[in-house]
């Protein structure tokens, strides 16, 4: 993964594609009860739409779009949220009791606490793997006096 | 799609073509670009056996695979170097083994393919639609039915990329170690 | 019987890379296929000829909906295991950087022997 980017033409679908690469997810998430895909697919889907951008345009874009504090913020987020919504099963009684009304069949809002459920997940998915994908990217390959040897990019001291 | 004998066994001997090559190729990129066909592969068979969900989550992870593979051997892409001796001997005998004992008490083994249990899975379906009004069965069983085990696989995913964090840290040191 | 006798095949060829090879990443290569066809199996167990996918639409009979319809708790068990194989092999990877940047080599045998 350099950090300079790729050539223009790969820069000009990538900016094309990468909306209905987000799209795609967001579809895949909200409509996670009624057809296939949840929460996993949608993030994975999203996780693969930021590493496009990573391959396609450097570090510095994608960190311009999406900062690795607030990527780190979003993973934590999920997962509390996803904890949460177990929690508040609780008044309900049991852990994971699903609470919400759950309306008619095949409707957007309906199946109770799953709709909520499968945003955090996708939420966690996305922005973890981001974060592991982004940290593994910036291990430069450099040459020292002993040969070529691996050396973490110069720009982040304390991550 | 409607599965055909002939057709999943033709796929599973790809899937089974890719594997192999890419333990025993010498340079490590096709080692690498070969597993990643044979989970382009796991895919379509996902497909093929009734598992659509499974089927987009496979294609993304090893999309991604493939790219933190190949950026880790981005310049060291040399032949792997020596035989593997002893215990890949032991493996193979272990193997053949096996195979023998599986080939001669087939029927006490496995079941036959497709005729499933199903003790708890035709409760969840008939459970999925009337009770939750998912027509998904699969989300309803992985964030309701059995939602704790999701709530581990968020906390191994967590620990996991921590893990990733702490190790590629530079920690304020000087370059040239 | 051939599905199984060509996936224990594979297993045993993910083993053989785990075990056998010495180079770290063919070592993770092999963990990787030893994922990929845990799945499979799963999968596999759950099957019902002619069977249909787990999710109902809108023009099915429900009682026909339950009778023909695959497995679905084999699906939802390996869905969560697919992604945790990812976070696992990005884990491997960064273990492979460091021990890379400290010994210079992939290989495990000069690894035990450089005491850097």
């Amino acid at each position: 993964m350099e950090n300079k980017g790729m050539s223009e033409i790969v820069k000009g679908i990538a900016r094309i594609v990468f909306p209905f690469i987000v799209l795609y997810s967001i579809s895949l998430i909200l409509y996670g009860h009624i057809t296939p895909g949840g929460g996993f697919a949608g993030g994975v889907v999203l996780t693969g739409g930021f590493v496009l951008l990573l391959l396609a345009f450097g570090k510095e874009y994608v960190f311009h779009f999406l900062p690795l504090d607030i990527a780190k913020s979003l993973d934590s987020t999920g997962a509390l949220g996803f904890l949460a919504i177990a929690l508040m099963g609780l008044l309900g009684g049991a852990f994971f009791y699903n609470l919400l009304p759950k309306g008619t069949l095949f409707n957007l809002w309906s199946a109770g606490t799953i709709m909520l459920s499968n945003i955090m997940i996708g939420l966690k998915v996305s922005a973890g793997l981001f974060v592991a994908i982004v940290i593994l990217s910036m291990a430069r390959l450099i040459r020292t006096k002993e040969g070529l040897r691996y050396k973490q990019s110069g720009k982040e001291e304390d991550q | 799609m409607m599965l055909n004998i002939p057709f999943l066994v033709a796929l599973m001997l790809l899937m089974t073509a890719g594997c192999v090559i890419s333990i025993t190729a010498r340079s490590l990129t096709s080692s690498v670009v070969s597993m990643g066909t044979a989970g382009l592969i796991l895919s379509i068979l996902f497909l093929l056996l009734g598992a659509p969900d499974l089927a987009i989550v496979q294609i993304f992870v090893e999309i991604v695979t493939l790219i933190v593979l190949l950026s880790t051997i981005r310049r060291e892409t040399t032949a792997d170097m020596s035989s593997s001796g002893l215990y890949g001997i032991i493996t193979l005998v272990v193997f053949a083994l096996f195979l023998f004992v599986f080939v001669l008490h087939y029927q006490e083994i496995v079941r036959p393919f497709g005729e499933p249990v199903m003790t708890m899975g035709a409760k969840y379906l008939a459970a999925s639609a009337p009770l939750l009004k998912a027509p998904n069965a699969v989300t309803s069983i992985v964030l309701d039915f059995r939602g704790y085990d999701t709530l581990g696989e968020a906390t191994v995913i967590f620990a996991s990329i921590a893990g990733v964090v702490v190790l590629l840290r530079v920690k304020g040191r000087k370059d040239g170690k | 019987m051939i599905i199984y006798i060509l996936v224990a095949l594979m297993f045993f060829t993910g083993l053989y890379g785990i075990i056998a090879k010495k180079n770290i990443i063919k070592i993770i290569v092999g963990v990787n296929i030893v994922g990929y066809v845990t799945s499979l199996l799963f999968v596999i167990f759950g099957y019902k000829w002619d069977g249909i996918a787990p999710i109902l639409t809108q023009d099915m009979n429900y009682s026909q909906f339950v009778e023909r319809a695959v497995d679905p708790l084999p699906q939802a068990l390996v869905l969560t295991s697919i992604v945790i194989d990812l976070a696992f092999v990005a884990f491997l990877a960064a273990l492979a950087i460091r021990i890379f940047e400290r010994y210079g080599t992939f290989d495990i045998d000069k690894i035990r022997r450089l005491k850097g």
